[in-house]
């Protein structure tokens, strides 16, 4: 379904949103370094945007920082992580509920779980900088 | 005699991407052992110490537990056994405060055909914010001449490698080039960039 043309955000959610982009490429980059022959499981699902169109409630990223916080202790470098982890409670309102995110017990599948939503995050950010950065900005 | 740390004063902060958020500040030195505490608020009030029971009057915080864009209210409170004395709030936007180090001039090579003109591949600097469009100055002359004349201009492309066309100069004729960055909206220019040579294309004969 497409959503309805965007409100323009602030320059300060354009600018968390642009940092985003570009922190997620580069985990994603290093993480395809550090891990080849992981490949993506499409049953591993990251929420990406929500119904709501006003940025910047239209990103879910209450639910990503779940995720995030999760596979934190599993990857290597923990530094851009907590990059991402402080960009995303910049947008999060304080008083959402907490989810539960299950990961895979076995070494292999892990990766697999970690690859894909970390290949997802990047494709998210990629779609919201779409929808939320006018092109000429 | 009793005597309090005098108040912490000239708060100055200067913000390196992806590197640390670094302040310091005023008088420099104190009578008594002195321990300072800088606290940072975040824009959503989520308290957070920035550094505790120093001596110097200067702190930095490490990235990742500063990233842009963000506003801080910083406090500083100095302690001596007499008692306790705090700075007034200071309140910093750390786009406005991102220091970046200068760009880097690859080349500056001729067009092929075009007289008048010189190419100036450059470097853009890694501290500089992806979420920032880069204000630059280029600066310009002769080899032989002591004025230097500038231009600007401004660009959002994050990739490394960027060329800019240095036009309206005289035929054949050697230049001296260097170049200098900010982040829009921040109040600190980076340093001049090395300095390069390039000569424009030689006139065709009449």
């Amino acid at each position: 379904s497409t959503l309805p043309i965007q409100p323009t955000p602030s320059r300060h959610l354009q600018s968390i949103i642009k940092e985003l982009q570009y922190t997620a490429k580069t985990v994603l980059e290093n993480y395809q370094k550090e891990e080849k022959g992981v490949t993506e499981r499409s049953s591993y699902r990251l929420p990406c945007l929500t119904s709501d169109p006003k940025p910047p409630n239209s990103l879910n990223s209450s639910a990503i920082l779940t995720y995030f916080q999760t596979i934190r202790p599993l990857s290597q470098n923990q530094t851009l992580i907590d990059e991402i982890i402080r960009q995303l409670e910049k947008l999060c309102s304080q008083d959402l509920p907490k989810m539960e995110v299950s990961v895979p017990e076995r070494s292999f599948e892990r990766k697999r779980f970690i690859f894909t939503i970390l290949k997802q995050f990047s494709n998210c950010m990629d779609q919201v900088v779409g929808l939320w950065i006018p092109k000429s900005s | 005699l009793a005597a309090l740390p005098h108040k912490p004063e000239n708060i100055s902060c200067i913000f390196y991407y992806k590197h640390n958020l670094t302040c310091t500040w005023s008088p420099t030195t104190e009578a008594k052992d002195t321990w300072y505490t800088v606290k940072r608020i975040l824009c959503h009030e989520k308290e957070r110490d920035m550094c505790t029971n120093k001596t110097e009057t200067s702190c930095f915080i490490r990235y990742p537990n500063v990233t842009n864009p963000d506003d801080y209210t910083i406090e500083v409170e100095a302690k001596n056994a007499d008692g306790i004395v705090k700075s007034d709030r200071t309140h910093w936007c750390l786009d406005s405060i991102v220091k970046i180090e200068p760009p880097k001039i690859d080349f500056v090579k001729p067009v092929l055909g075009v007289k008048q003109m010189v190419q100036v591949q450059w470097e853009r600097p890694k501290l500089a914010p992806v979420s920032s469009t880069l204000i630059c100055t280029l600066r310009f002359k002769t080899v032989n001449n002591a004025e230097w004349k500038e231009v600007n201009f401004s660009t959002e492309d994050i990739h490394l490698k960027q060329v800019y066309n240095l036009t309206d100069l005289q035929a054949f004729t050697e230049y001296v080039i260097a170049l200098r960055c900010m982040a829009e909206g921040s109040q600190f220019w980076s340093d001049w960039s090395q300095e390069k040579m390039g000569t424009t294309e030689e006139q065709a004969p009449f």
